[in-house]
């Protein structure tokens, strides 16, 4: 007999670089100390620590059931000691094993701070407590990864809004108007505006009639829903969001209208009344067009417009981006791609210089529709924005419907942190330069300009699109505060921000149906609705102070700012 | 009454001039004054006199608010138009304007009546309040106002008779009543647009009527028109606005809900309907069902614990240990039965216990006494043997391996013969281990047992080519376990005086040595189990050094070296032997080694000249077979030494396997061989167990507290305590089996059952998305 054949199977070692029981080594002191090394991950590495209280905790755990991180999990634990008893030295085995919850400590499961747990608890005995002291930009790209995540960016030194006041008050001046009780007119226009010595008409038997073609123009309100797209959403937050819209409309002759984002349109809304609600997005991914136009024929009605989407001003220079994990069936279907990485270019294939842009893409698209429909571009904010804005004023053919500007602290469902927080270009100086521009050469109000990007980040969205319409906007579009209402937790303090991974706690940026099931789609859309209402209450609470009841597009003198610089940037009043 | 002109030298007295006058005479007790003015303000008011003795005005050409702040027991009669205000903040006087008033007249009037011979202007009756304290503000106008009368009024009465006004589209002008929240306005005539905070009452009641006509005659007399009163008092011709009250207006919106919108007028079936299947349930943060992320699974005895992954027997201790820990020691020791026939000789004596090399167990203190357990078992009768099949196997040879097999098909109720060359069964158990190690009346009891199934012998059966053929025919299976019997060699100058590991021990066994050891020194070659026991037993014969060496590190099992060390062997490796001269064993490396007797252990070749040429070897010697013992022939499985040299227990499993695939095979049943995975360690929860023994324990049927039961459910209720859900229950068959269930729909997935659990039995798994699809 040969004993040379044996292979025995042994446990293996624990390797002190994983989370697993203390196995020991055989010699009987399997509980000494586990051995921990430098290199071991660290709940202090990490932007959020759990504090949690074993005193109160009742082990019902729905803390770890609601966690979709996977940042807390169970763990037994020994406590107490061996202590001696009586009035001799005498061991007496007084510990016991507990059950606790335990951060996960690895860069993949890390604790976003969306609180969850916190509001699950039913004992308060748990919850993320923001560290201040982490280590999480060097420890968060382990495996040469950069990295990714949603929301807007960080670090933006100054909210410049904040420094702006309406500071010219109507009292025995002008005629002050009370906004609860007053009529006002907040509409602005998306298409292209003609000077009344330009449009198309002739007189016959004494009536003015057209005489030819008008671009088409569409009064809107001048608060609208940012592009977020069938994709980047849940299927129920995206309908919220349409749902609202519509309601708006139909019930409070709210003309608020939506952008489809990049990802496409469902089908029943292409082919649906509500659709003259909606603008449809084409960006340079061209997701969803093929359902798109498959649908025009059926159409019962034209859409709001058309937004060619250029950039994006929380990742300028860079493409959209939805990753697999939230690559669902349907949206593999809408976007007629399969389950990957879904990455637009940085740019659209076909365009190589704004001319071109103007010539070739305005021309398609108004084209697509028999030039009925405006048709929008926007970009991200950038110091050439004054440029390709002067580029589009020319406009020989009046295609051009409206000039959208994104800045800097604009929101998104995934893109690198370093596009985030690092390029880009603060909005209101550019909004100002083109509105200044329009104004030089006497045409403003010709092609209606938007801007975005941060508007309501504080939740105070009236007084900032106010403030940008004072600068000469006609409108702003925002986004992500829709979705915030609808109990998206995230914010500019690194709190949650898990859009890209597919695990939203409340079930707006996922598309796994456990989560989308937490979204109430009823509540989401009357949480917007609600604050559209109280939004059109405050606009005019801030027009009636000015004596206007229209939208005081460019009345900057209506403001003043508080800070000397960025009175003279903006042109404004300083005050102090 | 006192008559005031408001000009002296051709020079206008200012209004504080006038106001002066007037308050200077009624200090001098005039209370009618008769005021030639030139549009002094605030003419009336506010004013009373101290004795109360009422007050009256009547004034030409006033200037604007006229009669404001006017008091109760105050009359002015304006004879003709007034500007502005007439009547502002009116606190109870009666003015009477028998031409237009002005703008905003009435505004803020909040008692007293005003008459307006005339037409007001914009923004008449604003504000206009009523304080119950008092009677209601009233103000009569005889035609039309101005756009945005009553604006934000509160209360009072205000009458539009709309008298010479046909020319308008509305006698309330446009925009009227803005933010009205209490009063009535009576209108005559038509009127534009209303907004959402009133109403309009088409038909007046009979209050409202009386009202009218009871206040009519006053008005028209007062500014002189009592001609119009036919005109004017014409029921259907009136009409009045009032607020909508407080309740009105909160529920008064008349707009539709929002779900009420989805669910009438929004895309049935909703946006995505066509592309995602949502029952459009709405789950808590901490969901149940199939909303929970993960959910628990029962994986009982799916893994394999470490002890029975590394029995080559497939011995599943942990089984054995529940049922000691159960008290159903019968039980526990009757179940290694069914894997091995030698639980004494072999778990208990022979064997390396490989199972307890690899206990977890260990590494808390030491490992669960598995092989000493099989003693147990040694003086068990055997198990009932299933009903005769009539099948008839034969067994060629008769060590661990054929043995094995002969015992599971005899189990299954096969008559099994024995051919065996010899004149003892038993094989190596019987010739080649040393007595101290393996005490030979143990084989003999386990071989008894195996005989009482009714399993043949035929001893002294030399196989041949023939012979076999003959059996190939006769019999429906069989299992060749015939071993390796043949000493390799190696070929070094002076091997030939050299004695083989197997002669040396099977003789010393038989009491009969082939070399006397006695006072000499020995080296054996080769330090294998099979060296160690040589060195052992070398000692037990009076070696007086006994030195192994071996080309490599030995694989002998620590038990075996343990013994051989503890009597003073030494081990060297690596050595490779060059040559064995005067006495010397020299090597290539390093220092040679005094050698009385040189002993040779490097295992044995199975002799298989017997077998037709047609069946595969490996390596010229070995018999190829299968993981079964399958041989390329159907009818033949080999077992054994003769197909892979190994332990006696790695024989004693693949006799079981064979045995196993060679009944399925002639029954025409199924039979696979499927090895479960090892039980990862860090699904253990060692924790639980106190490190309490220092000394190794003795008695193996006191181990149940001491197993994890790595992978089987120890059947401790951790989890039924742990679950917050009360999500977990313990069902028990009637045949004592047990099982724990999960209710799916109490369940959150919290994963605390997996997480406590001390044997890894709870699994956490992704709760499948197809499920939610599927709904």
């Amino acid at each position: 007999m040969e004993s040379v054949e044996l292979q025995v199977q042994v446990p293996a070692k624990n390797n002190g670089n994983e989370s697993k029981p203390a196995n020991g080594n055989g010699n009987g002191r399997a509980f000494a100390i586990k051995p921990t090394y430098v290199r071991d991950p660290h709940p202090m590495d990490l932007p959020w620590k759990i504090a949690w209280n074993p005193e109160t905790c009742i082990r019902c755990g729905s803390c770890v059931s609601t966690c979709t991180f996977g940042a807390i999990q169970s763990e037994l634990q020994k406590q107490g000691q061996t202590l001696s008893a009586g009035p001799v030295p005498k061991p007496v085995d007084a510990s016991q094993i507990i059950l606790a919850i335990k951060q996960v400590s690895d860069t993949k499961h890390y604790c976003r701070g969306c609180s969850m747990c916190e509001k699950v608890c039913p004992t308060n005995s748990i919850r993320p407590v923001e560290n201040e002291h982490h280590r999480f930009p060097l420890v968060a790209r382990h495996g040469a990864s950069p990295i990714k995540r949603g929301g807007r960016g960080h670090h933006i030194p100054i909210r410049v809004l904040d420094y702006l006041k309406v500071g010219r008050i109507s009292q025995m001046t002008d005629p002050s108007l009370d906004a609860a009780r007053h009529t006002f007119d907040l509409l602005t226009p998306l298409g292209r505006g003609l000077p009344a010595d330009e449009l198309p008409l002739k007189v016959e038997n004494g009536k003015l009639v057209p005489s030819g073609w008008t671009p088409p123009l569409r009064w809107i309100y001048p608060v609208m829903i940012g592009d977020m797209s069938v994709g980047a959403l849940s299927w129920r937050m995206w309908e919220a969001l349409a749902l609202a819209v519509a309601y708006l409309n139909e019930e409070h002759g709210m003309p608020v209208r939506m952008s489809s984002g990049e990802g496409g349109m469902p089908n029943r809304l292409l082919k649906s009344e509500y659709l003259k609600y909606f603008i449809i997005q084409i960006a340079s991914g061209h997701f969803g067009w093929n359902r798109i136009i498959k649908a025009m024929p059926e159409m019962a009605t034209d859409p709001a417009g058309i937004l060619i989407k250029i950039g994006q001003g929380a990742k300028p220079g860079d493409g959209g981006l939805l990753p697999a994990e939230k690559v669902a069936s349907h949206i593999q279907a809408i976007r007629g791609v399969p389950k990957a990485d879904l990455l637009s270019p940085p740019n659209h294939q076909g365009l190589y210089s704004i001319e071109e842009s103007v010539q070739k893409m305005f021309l398609s698209m108004n084209a697509a529709w028999k030039f009925r429909v405006p048709v929008a571009i926007k970009v991200a904010a950038s110091s050439t924005s004054v440029a390709v804005f002067n580029n589009l004023v020319r406009d020989p053919y009046h295609i051009v419907g409206g000039y959208f500007l994104d800045g800097i602290q604009g929101g998104t469902g995934a893109a690198h942190e370093v596009s985030m927080d690092h390029t880009g270009h603060p909005i209101l100086s550019k909004l100002r330069d083109c509105y200044l521009a329009a104004v030089d050469q006497g045409k403003q109000g010709q092609i209606p300009l938007f801007v975005g990007g941060g508007f309501g980040d504080t939740g105070d969205l009236a007084a900032d699109a106010f403030k940008a319409i004072c600068l000469g906007a006609n409108g702003v579009f925002s986004a992500k505060i829709w979705l915030q209402l609808a109990g998206c937790v995230g914010n500019e303090k690194g709190r949650c921000n898990a859009c890209n991974t597919g695990h939203c706690p409340v079930g707006i940026c996922t598309q796994d149906p456990r989560l989308v099931a937490r979204l109430d789609v009823d509540t989401a859309a009357q949480n917007i609705v609600d604050y559209f209402l109280a939004l059109d209450v405050e606009l005019k609470k801030l027009m009636a102070p000015i004596g206007n009841s229209t939208l005081p597009i460019g009345r900057s003198d209506a403001l003043v700012a508080m800070d000397k610089a960025i009175a003279e940037r903006l042109q404004v009043a300083y005050a102090c | 009454m006192k008559h005031l002109t408001t000009y002296t030298n051709n020079k206008r007295v200012s209004t504080q001039g006038l106001l002066q006058q007037i308050y200077d005479a009624m200090g001098a007790g005039e209370t009618e004054f008769t005021i030639d003015a030139s549009g002094q303000h605030d003419i009336g008011g506010p004013m009373w006199d101290d004795a109360g003795r009422p007050l009256r005005f009547i004034v030409r050409n006033p200037g604007q608010r006229v009669g404001a702040m006017g008091m109760p027991g105050t009359e002015i009669v304006v004879e003709g138009p007034a500007p502005a205000d007439v009547g502002w903040l009116n606190a109870g006087a009666h003015i009477v304007v028998k031409g237009d008033g002005g703008d905003t007249t009435g505004h803020c009037a909040a008692d007293g009546v005003i008459y307006i011979g005339g037409r007001a202007g914009t923004r008449t009756g604003s504000l206009m309040k009523f304080d119950p304290a008092y009677t209601p503000p009233q103000l009569w106008i005889l035609k039309n106002t101005g756009s945005f009368p009553f604006e934000f009024m509160g209360g009072g009465i205000a009458i539009i008779c709309g008298h010479d006004s046909e020319q308008f589209d509305s006698v309330i002008g446009e925009r009227a009543c803005i933010g009205m929240v209490g009063g009535t306005v009576y209108v005559r005539g038509p009127i534009s647009d209303l907004p959402s905070n009133v109403k309009l009452i088409e038909t007046l009641e009979q209050e409202d009527w009386d009202f009218l006509c009871d206040g009519m005659p006053k008005f028209l007399n007062a500014i002189g028109r009592a001609d119009l009163q036919e005109t004017l008092l014409v029921h259907q011709e009136w009409r009045k606005i009032i607020a909508k009250s407080y309740e009105e207006l909160k529920q008064g919106k008349k707009k539709m809900a929002l779900g009420a919108f989805r669910a009438n007028r929004w895309i049935q079936g909703g946006l995505f309907g066509d592309v995602v299947q949502d029952a459009g349930d709405v789950v808590p943060l901490v969901a149940m069902g199939n909303y929970r992320a993960y959910s628990p699974v029962w994986n009982n005895a799916v893994f394999a614990a470490p002890c029975e992954y590394a029995c080559p027997s497939f011995i599943p201790t942990q089984d054995r240990i529940n049922l000691l820990r159960k008290g159903k020691i019968r039980d526990a020791l009757e179940l290694v039965l069914k894997f091995n026939p030698f639980p004494g000789s072999v778990c208990g004596a022979a064997c390396p216990n490989p199972c307890m090399t690899a206990c977890t167990r260990q590494n808390i203190d030491f490992a669960v006494l598995a092989g000493p357990l099989g003693k147990y078992s040694m003086d068990l009768p055997a198990p009932v043997a299933a009903p005769h099949t009539g099948k008839r196997f034969a067994v060629i040879g008769s060590g661990v391996g054929g043995l094995s097999a002969a015992w599971q098909l005899a189990l299954k109720g096969h008559i099994v013969t024995i051919f065996e060359k010899g004149n003892t069964l038993g094989g190596k158990m019987m010739h080649a281990i040393p007595h101290g190690r393996l005490q030979k009346e143990i084989v003999r009891t386990e071989i008894k047992r195996i005989l009482s199934l009714g399993v043949q012998v035929q001893l002294g059966s030399e196989i041949t080519r023939d012979f076999f053929q003959e059996i190939h025919d006769v019999y429906d299976g069989i299992i060749i376990a015939t071993g390796a019997h043949t000493p390799r060699k190696l070929n070094f100058a002076g091997s030939e005086r050299t004695y083989s590991a197997l002669e040396f021990l099977t003789s010393a066994n038989a009491g009969n040595p082939i070399v006397i050891v006695a006072g000499r020194s020995v080296v054996v070659v080769g330090a294998g189990d099979v060296g160690m026991d040589v060195c052992t037993t070398a000692w037990r014969n009076g070696a007086t050094s006994v030195v192994a060496v071996d080309i490599q590190q030995p694989a002998s099992s620590s038990r075996e070296r343990a013994e051989a060390m503890a009597l003073g062997t030494q081990v060297l490796y690596p050595r490779t032997v060059a040559k064995y001269a005067d006495g010397q064993l020299f090597f290539q490396e390093g220092e040679p080694l005094t050698a009385d007797v040189v002993v040779v252990a490097i295992g044995e070749v199975p002799d298989t000249s017997w077998l037709p040429e047609n069946y595969a070897r490996v390596k010229g010697s070995w018999l190829e077979a299968d993981e079964y013992g399958r041989t390329r022939d159907p009818k033949v499985f080999a077992v054994g030494d003769v197909v892979k040299p190994g332990l006696l227990t790695q024989a004693i499993g693949m006799g079981r396997v064979a045995a196993l695939a060679l009944n399925a095979q002639v029954m025409g049943e199924s039979f696979a061989l499927e090895r479960k995975k090892q039980i990862p360690p860090d699904m253990l929860k060692l924790i639980y167990f106190t490190p309490r023994v220092r000394q190794c324990p003795t008695d193996p049927l006191q181990e149940g507290d001491r197993c994890i039961s790595c992978g089987t459910c120890r059947d401790c209720n951790i989890c039924v305590a742990i679950c917050g859900q009360n999500a977990i229950a313990r069902n028990e068959h009637p045949n004592g089996a047990f099982e724990f269930r999960v209710d799916d729909e109490h369940c959150i997935g919290c994963g605390f059952c997996a997480a406590a659990c001390p044997s890894g039995i709870w699994t956490m798994v992704p709760n499948l998305l197809e499920e939610l699809e599927k709904e």
